[in-house]
């Protein structure tokens, strides 16, 4: 990113330069904050994922990042032995089934535990689980494909919006996870899965006199969270790049947008994303990019001081 | 229609809150159950809906053993369980709290549609803040909006855990002339409750529990008989 | 309470053993242990507030960075000499962590383990990020207390700050003190209704544990030579669960068995790293899942067994029990 001082000086009257550096500003400020709103909202489908988990089961997932960084690695896998550059829309959709298995499987087998009587400390177990999965399948990744990179092929070449150059991809995967979050945010309020997964996160008794089978629908939501972060890490193979640990910095903004969120708001979160997005790329921008990690917490530190449950957050019942 | 012999249950390993109770819900009739606090009236119904499995003994729907179900299931048989306070969905509006009630048949529209219309003819209240959520609700509409819920169904048997706890005693009033009109419609009822006297007002056969045992039962007849035997008994153990 | 049982006594000759052990293991050997001690207070301090008052902090492994940092930035900015920094490093990790104890005060459960984490977070990019004053992600040279590289005095010194770490949890854990933090991890509610005020034991808990974290970064700092952000990395904490899980979470002989064998394991399987961590999250999740206790457990239902084949019934009443049984 060239600084402002880096731009030629003009010839002409003073005026003519301060309309044009105000020129120049304007247009790199809406670039900044347009690529601001893009990875806002891609990180909102990690924590999108990590809501919509806690609401239904009031667990936190921390393993989250992993399934994003699985999601990109079969999206690698599936682009490149299987399905070719074009049909990468195919890929996404395919990872985030294939997460959403994996995710299911897990929640049957480590997760329902804590829920038919098994385990005694929930937070706790959940907790140290999640985590020590995180670390787990972190490692594993390393040990199967090796501390490499792999580049999967562009889904889009370099475009613009207006007059200002963006990356094919970005706008690819801003789209896409648009459409996804639209998809999920119709889905949870307008059909009837949707009306008993609010119920589950409600009410967990009554849901059951409802006749719902909690327990399936615990496996459910964890497969669905899991795979948006599956389907996020899919569509920001590109950007990211596949590795092992592309999934930490994800799930750090993820978790970024929760606490400054607060657990239980759809909207709190779109709000929060979006504000760390540009948050992020703005204070890269204009201050230095080398710090891109504090402009985000920077921001949260501020909310917590003023909201200590976030900004929508609403205090944890005590039962 | 229902029948519980001899039924052990607890929540913790080795704490018996319910002992050896049997008890027979008869079709048709209104049931009720009375006991002091911490008797295991409460428990009585938990177990049968399956939030609780008995360590020992057999409780039979129509025919059908049920002990060892999943709450789900019981819904689908035709058991609705209003819950003490905390039957309806917060969030949601009495619209889609209904709906949910609707859960087991939601496959069919046109019933669903239906009746959902039959309960909003029933409870006009409810009808005319049908978008609102249910969190806005008083105490009395809340546990109106519950019975709505739960007869959306047009279960069997419909089993009530406290409805008069925290509410005003002239919408006890109205709760309970909805539950007899609930049961002229052919629902059987089998009831909860602290109030001895309204529970003795409505109930056809009663059953007092103690320390988690059946203490007495009997038509109402032989309870009226011993009413103040029952106050006097029940307010010492409180 | 009779100071000279068996327990005792066989602790005494662990600490025997300790003390004599350098003699026979080399310096590699001995420098790992040495970290291993360094462990050994951060698992035993964390399992305090995780274990005991079920507090479950992400931001322990943050502490012992602040007190590295503090007492080494004192040393290396402001020339002050180690009796001064080091006390200040514990002082300022008290501070701090009695500030988000209060912040955090009528948070827990899963509020309290993400706030911690931010708290972690922040910290840790705070370090990389103030490059000019901290060094950044290079680092800072810390000045070495014994002024040698050779690791024998730094094993004596944490097997020293280790053994006090240890007993002072003891002491707490023994006192009307610990009566109380147990009550509050069991049943907060029942607890205050007692009377108990948990706010103030929680609080006095939280500096506590973390004033013992920054006691143990402060003293790695001046035997390793250099710190950096990496002591507040995830995986550092993530480390500290695995070692209190793995011996054992709610006894406290659990953190210390945990650390050292988990660090003697890992030794073991240096060649290896990814696996080693592959194999140590695997049993941590099969210990969760089907055998909560953790390594202290297991010695335990073993003494059991042994007992129980060698002893007869201790009372008439047992007696009947097996007849009967």
């Amino acid at each position: 990113m060239r600084s402002l001082s880096s731009y030629p000086a003009n010839s002409g009257t003073s005026k003519c330069k301060q309309k044009e550096d105000e020129a120049i500003d304007l247009h790199l400020f809406s670039q900044f904050l347009i690529t601001g709103i893009i990875m806002g909202v891609l990180y909102c489908l990690m924590s999108m994922g990590i809501n919509f988990i806690y609401g239904i089961m009031k667990v936190i997932n921390w393993s989250m990042g992993e399934f994003f960084m699985i999601g990109a690695f079969t999206q690698y896998i599936l682009l490149t032995f299987l399905l070719g550059a074009d049909y990468w829309y195919v890929g996404v959709i395919l990872s985030a089934l294939v997460v959403f298995i994996l995710g299911a499987l897990v929640q049957r087998i480590l997760i329902k535990p804590m829920f038919v009587g098994i385990i005694e400390a929930k937070m706790e177990y959940a907790t140290i689980v999640t985590i020590s999965m995180a670390i787990f399948l972190r490692n594993i990744a390393v040990a199967i494909g090796g501390p490499k990179i792999y580049t999967p092929p562009d889904y889009a070449g370099p475009t613009q919006i207006l007059t200002l150059p963006l990356s094919g991809n970005r706008l690819v995967a801003f789209i896409g996870a648009l459409i996804l979050l639209g998809l999920f945010y119709y889905f949870i309020k307008k059909s009837w899965t949707g009306r008993a997964f609010q119920g589950v996160a409600q009410n967990r008794s009554g849901v059951q006199t409802a006749g719902v089978n909690v327990l399936k629908y615990d496996m459910l939501a964890f497969g669905i969270g899991t795979a948006l972060a599956g389907a996020g890490g899919a569509l920001l193979a590109p950007i990211f790049l596949v590795h092992p640990l592309c999934g930490l910095v994800p799930t750090v903004r993820g978790f970024e947008i929760i606490v400054i969120a607060g657990l239980g708001s759809i909207p709190g979160i779109l709000v929060a994303g979006l504000s760390l997005g540009i948050a992020e790329s703005l204070g890269s921008a204009f201050i230095s990019p080398s710090f891109v990690d504090i402009y985000g917490f920077i921001l949260l530190v501020i909310i917590l001081s003023i909201k200590p449950y976030g900004l929508f957050g609403k205090p944890e019942r005590e039962v | 229609m229902l029948s519980i012999e001899n039924v052990t249950a607890g929540y913790v390993e080795e704490i018996d809150i319910l002992r050896d109770v049997s008890l027979d819900v008869k079709e048709g009739a209104i049931t009720g159950i009375i006991g002091a606090n911490g008797a295991g009236k409460s428990t009585v119904l938990k177990t049968i809906f399956g939030f609780l499995h008995p360590r020992h003994g057999k409780i039979t729907f129509q025919g059908a053993e049920i002990q060892n179900h999943q709450p789900y299931q019981m819904k689908e048989m035709g058991i609705s369980y209003m819950l003490q306070e905390h039957s309806t969905f917060p969030e949601l509006s009495i619209q889609d709290n209904l709906l949910l009630g609707a859960w087991t048949f939601r496959k069919d529209k046109k019933q669903v549609r239906q009746r959902l219309d039959e309960i909003y003819d029933f409870f006009p209240v409810l009808s005319e803040r049908r978008a609102e959520k249910a969190t806005y609700l008083s105490g009395g509409l809340l546990r109106t909006l519950s019975v709505g819920k739960e007869i959306m169904s047009k279960p069997k048997l419909l089993m009530i855990d406290e409805p008069s706890v925290g509410l005003q005693p002239n919408i006890v009033i109205e709760i309970y002339d909805l539950l007899i009109r609930i049961a002229q419609q052919g629902t059987t009822i089998l009831i909860v409750d602290q109030n001895i006297m309204k529970a003795l007002e409505v109930s056809d056969y009663m059953y007092m529990l103690d320390m988690g045992q059946v203490k007495q039962e009997g038509p109402k007849k032989d309870f009226e008989e011993d009413i103040r035997e029952m106050i006097k008994v029940s307010l010492m153990a409180e | 309470m009779k100071i000279f049982n068996l327990k005792n006594i066989g602790l005494l000759v662990l600490l025997i053993v300790a003390v004599f052990l350098p003699v026979v293991i080399s310096d590699y050997w001995r420098f790992v242990l040495t970290i291993a001690f360094f462990y050994t207070i951060m698992a035993a301090s964390w399992n305090l507030l995780g274990g005991y008052t079920g507090q479950f902090s992400l931001g322990h492994h943050t502490f012992a960075m602040i007190g590295a940092y503090t007492s080494t930035l004192l040393m290396q900015k402001a020339g002050a000499p180690f009796w001064v920094s080091i006390p200040a490093g514990i002082l300022l990790t008290m501070i701090i962590s009695s500030l988000l104890g209060v912040m955090c005060l009528r948070i827990h459960g899963i509020y309290l383990a993400l706030i911690t984490w931010a708290f972690a977070e922040v910290v840790r990019n705070y370090f990389r990020l103030h490059y000019a004053f901290t060094g950044g992600d290079r680092g800072i040279d810390s000045p070495l207390i014994f002024g040698t590289m050779k690791p024998t005095p730094y094993y004596y010194l944490f097997l020293g700050i280790a053994v006090l770490a240890i007993v002072l949890i003891a002491v707490i854990m023994r006192s009307k003190i610990g009566y109380y933090l147990r009550s509050i991890r069991d049943d907060p509610i029942a607890a205050r209704s007692m009377g108990v005020d948990i706010v103030r034991y929680k609080i006095f808990v939280f500096m506590v544990a973390s004033g013992l974290a920054g006691m143990a970064g402060v003293f790695y700092g001046h035997s390793i030579g250099l710190i950096s952000p990496v002591m507040g990395d995830f995986n550092e904490m993530a480390m500290i669960i695995i070692f209190v899980v793995i011996g054992g979470m709610r006894t406290q002989a659990g953190p210390i068995v945990g650390a050292i064998s988990v660090r003697y394991l890992m030794e073991l399987l240096r060649a290896q790293s990814e696996f080693r961590i592959v194999i140590l999250t695997a049993i941590v999740i099969l210990i969760m899942r089907f055998f909560n206790g953790g390594l202290m457990e297991l010695f335990r239902r073993l003494k059991k067994w042994i007992r129980r084949d060698r002893e007869g019934p201790v009372s008439a009443y047992q007696e009947l029990e097996q007849k009967q049984g």
